[in-house]
């Protein structure tokens, strides 16, 4: 599994890192807008992400942003449906707003609110089928 | 889609004090102890030693950031509200990633009363006591390593 994280905070980044490093690589980008370069990128090399972890809150480029135009570079290189990445959006638990405008706008496949849960994200990762 | 309830977890209430103008002002948790956050990354997460090393380390470093981005903030323009806000979401998350569900809450006080022109003081109060109460927490990586070397 390859996965991005996108946090602008050192500590979710080096959690995220070291749950998800035990399933495969991890890269990280600390703004919506590295995120896009890494993932345009990864699509570039013909290695795209199978996961990324998209905090909502960052500077320069919040999650919400970055997922629009993250769908819409899917959508201009013909990936669609089963083919496009899965993306987890990451949230303090009373921002239950941004939480639906990412899942009706941006069609995220799950969220994740802090303190991180550890069983809760492996979990929607097995669920994604992304591993075993 | 996948659906996680969001009633999972609940921060806790702030307990408050009056000042002598009669606003309510939170009152900070005890201080946080590096014993504490080590107990917090192993159990909770599972994680090894070199592992929760890594993650004090981090809690440091974004500590060190997250009340750097306050002291900015608070002494930028007073209407800048939504810049406040962010700084102080920030922190709150940060906090519950720490396990520090007192401390998020008493961050908290900041991103909710941000209507109000008492906010100001308020914050800069937060940020003095989060300063003094996670004072280990924010020095870990300088004494852990000096200490560790002699």
């Amino acid at each position: 599994m390859k996965t991005l994280i996108v946090e602008d905070d050192f500590l979710a980044r080096s959690l995220l890192s070291t749950l998800l490093s035990e399933y495969g690589v991890c890269h990280v980008a600390v703004n919506g807008r590295e995120a896009l370069e890494a993932v345009s990128r990864a699509f570039d090399e013909n290695d795209p992400y199978d996961l990324i972890c998209l905090d909502i809150m960052m500077p320069v480029m919040d999650g919400q942003e970055a997922l629009l135009e993250l769908r819409k570079m899917e959508e201009k290189r013909g990936i669609r449906g089963l083919d496009t990445t899965k993306v987890i959006m990451v949230t303090a638990i009373d921002d239950s707003k941004n939480i639906m405008k990412a899942f009706r706008q941006g069609q995220c496949e799950a969220y994740l609110t802090k303190p991180l849960d550890r069983h809760k994200l492996i979990g929607h990762i097995k669920d994604l089928g992304l591993i075993d | 889609m996948i659906e996680s309830r969001l009633t999972d977890f609940q921060i806790p209430k702030t307990l408050n004090t009056m000042n002598p103008n009669g606003h309510a002002v939170p009152v900070a948790p005890p201080p946080v102890s590096l014993a504490g956050l080590r107990e917090h990354f192993r159990k909770v997460y599972g994680l090894n030693d070199s592992q929760v090393d890594l993650m004090l380390e981090s809690s440091s470093k974004s500590l060190h950031q997250a009340l750097a981005n306050a002291h900015d903030i608070l002494s930028g323009p007073p209407a800048d509200k939504h810049g406040m806000a962010a700084v102080f979401h920030s922190l709150k998350g940060l906090l519950l990633n720490m396990g520090e569900e007192e401390w998020a809450s008493f961050t908290k006080e900041v991103e909710d009363r941000l209507a109000g022109e008492e906010v100001r003081g308020l914050a800069k109060k937060v940020v003095e006591e989060l300063e003094i109460g996670l004072a280990e927490v924010i020095a870990y990586g300088s004494e852990d390593k000096i200490r560790k070397e002699s």
